[in-house]
């Protein structure tokens, strides 16, 4: 089976197994293997915009010379803050033109750089089932026929721009080839108020409302972030909304038929299994 | 004052100076409503040379790293790595962390929220 290396990131390591779990099992299913790196440490969570701050570079670099030293042409992750993060510094560092910068973490990860140049792919699993499987074969597996879904991509998949080049329209292609069908919004890739929940509460609920108004027609809505499933998830009874909020790969763990203990609704404070009953996918079928 | 610009600009990569005042940052920011001195403006005092109005305002600590400003700029400014700038320069010169810091956390929160939620938050908010 072809492996590809993995970086899951802490998060999904820890209180997001329910993101983690589907998607090595649904890798399976499709024929290949997320094989995560044999150490890695925290990508630092949040990409740090000071110029002078080199320190905030080592953690996401060092994972991605331990993939280089595991013979990984790519390392995936599905983790959009660990997305955002490994592939801003790998940029920042090797590819944009900052060698004041570059030559101070070089001569301050002079003992483990094992010659790396920037070459090691950040991919993201979205971007690896379309590049690998692609979604034309996906289709065969179509079972999600009559599931409205909203695709909320957030602010860490898509800018900037210039360096993520993440295809926003990816997960619509992926799910309606999967029969689901597609709830546009304009606010797909709003802020979802992210840290401010900790600084100005209202701020956060704002942004959380604004995007949930945006998808009143959805079933349920799916990320790839798990501070925007927490957000948009964990304040809605507060805010008279009801629409549940997945993972993608939970909602991939659904078409493929995964068992309930592996997609784990139970952390959901919105509970997605009624109206996924209600559509004839889960519980008795 | 010029000296203490030049370290903004420095830090942030950005020149404060070609900023034409459009706005577009401020109709953008999704927190702009809940700050008393939005990012337009923020710039605008920069500008003007009043610093220590902007260190005082609460505006910049409320930016939510969202880019959306950057995306947005017709002089291709980043406002989003100003408000990182005043943030870093705060916190280096002052004793205080004044947004939040790791001792005053809900323990609910502490148990359901995801890790990210907090590493992002200490990132920018603390020392």
């Amino acid at each position: 089976m072809k492996e590809f290396l993995y970086y899951p990131g802490c998060t999904l390591f820890t209180k997001a197994q329910n993101f983690d779990e589907p998607l090595r099992r649904v890798s399976e299913v499709l024929g290949f293997t997320l094989k995560e790196l044999t150490t890695w440490n925290c990508c630092g969570a949040i990409y740090v915009e000071t110029r002078d701050d080199i320190t905030a570079h080592i953690a996401p670099i060092r994972n991605l010379i331990q993939a280089k030293r595991e013979g990984g042409r790519e390392l995936i992750t599905a983790c959009a803050a660990c997305y955002n993060v490994l592939k801003r510094s790998q940029s920042f560092i090797f590819q944009e033109n900052n060698p004041d910068i570059k030559e101070r973490l070089f001569a301050y990860l002079s003992d483990e750089m094992d010659g790396y140049n920037g070459d090691v792919r950040v991919l993201h699993y979205l971007e690896l089932l379309k590049e690998e499987i692609g979604f034309a074969r996906i289709k065969g597996y179509q079972k999600l026929n009559g599931l409205k879904i909203g695709c909320y991509y957030g602010c860490l998949l898509t800018r900037p721009k210039k360096v993520m080049n993440f295809d926003a329209g990816i997960m619509e292609r992926l799910f309606s080839s999967l029969g689901a069908e597609i709830v546009d919004s304009p606010f797909s890739e709003y802020c979802c108020g992210g840290y401010i929940l900790l600084a100005e509460r209202g701020g956060t609920l704002e942004c959380v409302k604004r995007i949930l108004n945006s998808f009143l027609a959805a079933d349920v809505i799916i990320t790839s972030c798990p501070l925007c499933l927490y957000n948009l998830d964990r304040f809605q009874r507060e805010l008279g909304f009801n629409i549940p909020v997945l993972y993608f790969s939970q909602l991939l763990g659904i078409n493929f038929g995964l068992e309930e203990e592996i997609l784990g609704f139970e952390q959901h404070s919105v509970d997605p299994s009624p109206i996924l009953e209600k559509r004839g996918l889960y519980g008795k079928l | 004052m010029l000296e203490a610009i030049r370290e903004i600009e420095e830090k942030s990569g950005q020149k404060i100076s070609a900023c034409i005042q459009c706005g577009r940052c401020t109709a953008t920011c999704p927190l702009a409503k809940f700050m008393d001195i939005p990012p337009r403006t923020t710039i605008f005092f920069l500008q003007i040379g009043q610093l220590e109005q902007v260190f005082a305002s609460r505006g910049y600590w409320l930016c939510a790293s969202c880019l959306s400003c950057g995306a947005r700029c017709p002089k291709s400014i980043d406002y989003f790595k100003i408000s990182d700038a005043l943030r870093s320069i705060y916190l280096m010169t002052n004793k205080t962390e004044p947004i939040t810091s790791p001792d005053n956390l809900p323990s609910e929160l502490v148990k359901e929220a995801p890790q990210q939620l907090f590493i992002s938050a200490f990132r920018k908010y603390t020392k």
